[in-house]
C-alpha cells in the first residue's frame, strides 16, 4: 500500500468510528423517556424490554461498522483506495438510516398506552424567555451578512483586473490547484456561498435560541432551566460556526484573487489550512462538551425533574413522522427539540418553516447546478 | 419557577385553561402586580397552540383587570384599581352570589364558607370584618 493510499485509508477507517461513535453516544443523551425518536415514557424507557432495543442498537452499530470497513478495505486492498472509501461511506451512509429506522419500528410497538394521554398535555413557564444566546447570533447574522457583502462587491471590483484564466482551487502553499476562464460565475462563486452559507448558519442560531421549551409535566423548574442552558450553548455553537464560515470563505476569496493577480506568497494557503482546522476543533470539541455536559436539551441537567412526564410535542409520538421530522399544523413554533440526536429541527406544520427550507434548499441546489455548469460537469 | 399546564382532553377551551389558571396565580399571590409574564408569541410557542389562542386568553385577563398589555414593554400583571368601581363591583357580587349558593348547594356550611373566603382573601378579613 503507497502513502497516498493510507492516507485515504486512515481517513476513511477514522470516518467509521467516528460515525459510528456519535451513533453509539445519541441514544444515551436523550431526554428521559425517548428512545430512537419515540417516546416510551419514563418509567417504561428505563426497563428490561427498552434495555433489549438499546443492546440491539448497540450490536446494529457495531455490524454497520465492521460492514463498512470491511467493504471500503477490501475495495482499496484490490488497488483502488478511492473507490474502496467512496463504496465503504455510502454503505455506511445506507446502513446507518436503515438501522435506525428499524430500532424506531421496534420501539414503536413498545409504546404503552398511557402515553397517549400524556401528549395532550403542555406546560410552560411563565417565566419571561430571555433567548440567552439571541444576541450572539443577532451579532453573528449582521456581521455574516456584511462581511459576505463585502467579500461579493470586493469580488465583482476587481473582475477587471483579473486574467482569463483564474484560479478556482488554492492548495497548501497558496498557489491556483485548478484553474477555470474567468466569468462573473467562477469569480463570484465563492462570496455567492459565502452569502448563502454562513447568514443561513447565524439565522439557525438565532432561531434556536428562540426555539420551543419543552418542559417536563408538574414542577418542571429544572427541566426549564435545564433547557435554557443548553439552548444558550446550542446557539453559540452556531454562532460561532456561521462566523468561522464567513471568515474561512472570505479569506478563500481574497485568497483567489490575489494568486489570480500574482500578488500572494505561501501566507495564504497556511492561514486557510489554519482556520479550517480551527472551524473542526471548534466544533468537534463544542459538539462533544454539549453531549458529556448537558446532553440533548439539557437532559444531563434535569436530575431531579427528570421523573416528571414529558408533555406537548415531544411527548406527542404522532405529530412524529418517523421520529425525526415533527409535522403540527396547530404548533406556532418554528423550531422544537429533537427527539433523536443533538439540536433542534423545524415544525414542518409551520408554513415559514417550509418556506425557509425550500428558499435555502433552492439555493444551495442553484449555486451547485450552476457550478456543475460553469466547470463542464453537467 | 412557575408554569401553567394545558390539557387538550378537558372539556374547556385552551384559552380558558390558560386564563383561569392565571386568574388563581394572580389570586394566591404567587404572580404580583408589574411582574412580566410570556409575551403571546412566547407562550403560544411553548403550549404548541396557535397564537390566536393565547391572544385571546390575554384579552380576557386584560379586560378582567389581570394584565396590562403594552406593545414594548410586553405583558405585565396588573396592579388591583385604586378606586373601587361601583359597576364592577356590583357585576362581581351576582357572580359570587351565585358561587356562594352553588356551594351551599353542595353542602358546605356557613362557617366553612367564612373559612375559605378568609382563607382566599388573607389574613386583613378579620381586622376589616371586627372594624365594622
Amino acid at each position: 500500500m503507497d502513502g497516498e493510499a493510507a492516507v485515504i485509508n486512515g481517513f476513511f477507517t477514522f470516518r467509521v468510528f467516528l460515525v459510528g461513535a456519535i451513533l453509539l453516544a445519541y441514544p444515551r443523551i436523550s431526554r428521559k423517556g425517548l428512545m430512537f425518536g419515540t417516546y416510551l415514557g419514563e418509567r417504561h424507557s428505563e426497563g428490561a424490554s427498552a434495555g433489549k432495543l438499546m443492546r440491539s442498537w448497540d450490536i446494529g452499530c457495531a455490524v454497520v461498522m465492521g460492514v463498512s470497513l470491511l467493504i471500503g478495505w477490501g475495495i482499496s486492498l484490490s488497488g483502488q483506495p478511492i473507490r474502496g472509501n467512496l463504496t465503504g461511506t455510502a454503505v455506511l451512509l445506507l446502513l446507518s438510516p436503515a438501522l435506525y429506522v428499524w430500532t424506531y419500528r421496534k420501539a414503536r410497538r413498545q409504546v404503552p398506552p398511557t402515553v397517549a394521554r400524556q401528549a395532550k398535555q403542555a406546560s410552560a413557564s411563565l417565566e419571561v424567555d430571555e433567548s440567552p444566546g439571541d444576541h450572539f447570533a443577532a451579532v453573528a447574522l449582521v456581521v455574516c451578512l456584511l462581511v459576505a457583502l463585502g467579500s461579493a462587491a470586493h469580488a465583482t471590483l476587481s473582475f477587471e483586473a483579473l486574467p482569463d484564466r483564474i484560479p478556482t482551487l488554492a492548495n497548501l502553499v497558496g498557489l491556483g490547484d485548478e484553474v477555470a476562464d474567468k466569468s462573473i460565475i467562477t469569480v463570484l462563486l465563492v462570496p455567492t456561498f459565502n452569502l448563502v452559507l454562513s447568514p443561513f448558519f447565524a439565522l439557525m442560531a438565532l432561531l434556536i435560541a428562540r426555539a420551543k421549551r419543552s418542559l417536563r409535566g408538574g414542577s418542571g423548574g429544572r427541566s426549564a432551566e435545564a433547557q435554557v442552558a443548553f439552548r444558550r450553548a446550542y446557539s453559540h455553537l452556531w454562532s460561532g460556526f456561521a462566523l468561522f464560515v464567513c471568515l474561512l470563505l472570505t479569506v478563500t476569496s481574497l485568497a483567489m484573487i490575489s494568486v489570480a493577480r500574482g500578488e500572494t506568497g505561501r501566507s495564504s494557503g497556511i492561514v486557510l489550512v489554519c482556520i479550517s482546522v480551527a472551524m473542526i476543533l471548534y466544533a468537534g470539541f463544542s459538539l462533544f462538551r454539549l453531549m458529556k455536559r448537558f446532553g440533548q436539551g439539557g437532559s444531563r441537567l434535569e436530575i431531579g425533574s427528570a421523573e416528571a412526564p414529558l408533555t406537548g410535542a415531544l411527548a406527542d409520538n404522532a405529530r412524529w413522522i418517523l421520529g425525526v421530522m415533527y409535522v403540527d399544523r396547530t404548533d406556532s413554533s418554528l423550531m422544537v427539540e429533537s427527539r433523536f440526536g443533538l439540536g433542534y429541527t423545524f415544525n414542518f406544520g409551520n408554513p415559514v418553516a417550509i418556506a425557509l427550507n425550500a428558499v435555502y434548499l433552492s439555493a444551495i441546489l442553484g449555486l451547485v447546478v450552476l457550478t456543475l455548469l460553469e466547470f463542464g460537469v453537467l | 419557577m412557575l408554569t401553567i399546564t394545558i390539557d387538550r382532553d378537558l372539556g374547556d377551551a385552551v384559552y380558558a385553561q390558560v386564563a383561569r389558571q392565571m386568574r388563581q396565580l394572580v389570586a394566591s399571590g404567587a404572580l404580583r402586580p408589574g411582574t412580566p409574564i410570556p409575551s403571546v408569541r412566547q407562550l403560544a410557542r411553548d403550549l404548541g397552540v396557535s397564537l390566536n389562542t393565547i391572544a385571546r386568553a390575554y384579552r380576557l385577563l386584560e379586560a378582567e383587570g389581570f394584565l396590562v398589555i403594552r406593545d414594548r414593554a410586553g405583558v405585565t400583571v396588573a396592579a388591583p384599581a385604586a378606586e373601587v368601581d361601583d359597576a364592577a363591583r356590583d357585576a362581581l357580587l351576582d357572580e359570587l352570589r351565585v358561587i356562594v349558593a352553588r356551594l351551599r348547594q353542595a353542602g358546605v356550611s356557613s362557617d366553612e364558607l367564612l373559612r375559605m373566603a378568609s382563607a382566599e382573601v388573607g389574613p386583613g378579613i378579620g381586622a376589616r370584618k371586627g372594624a365594622r
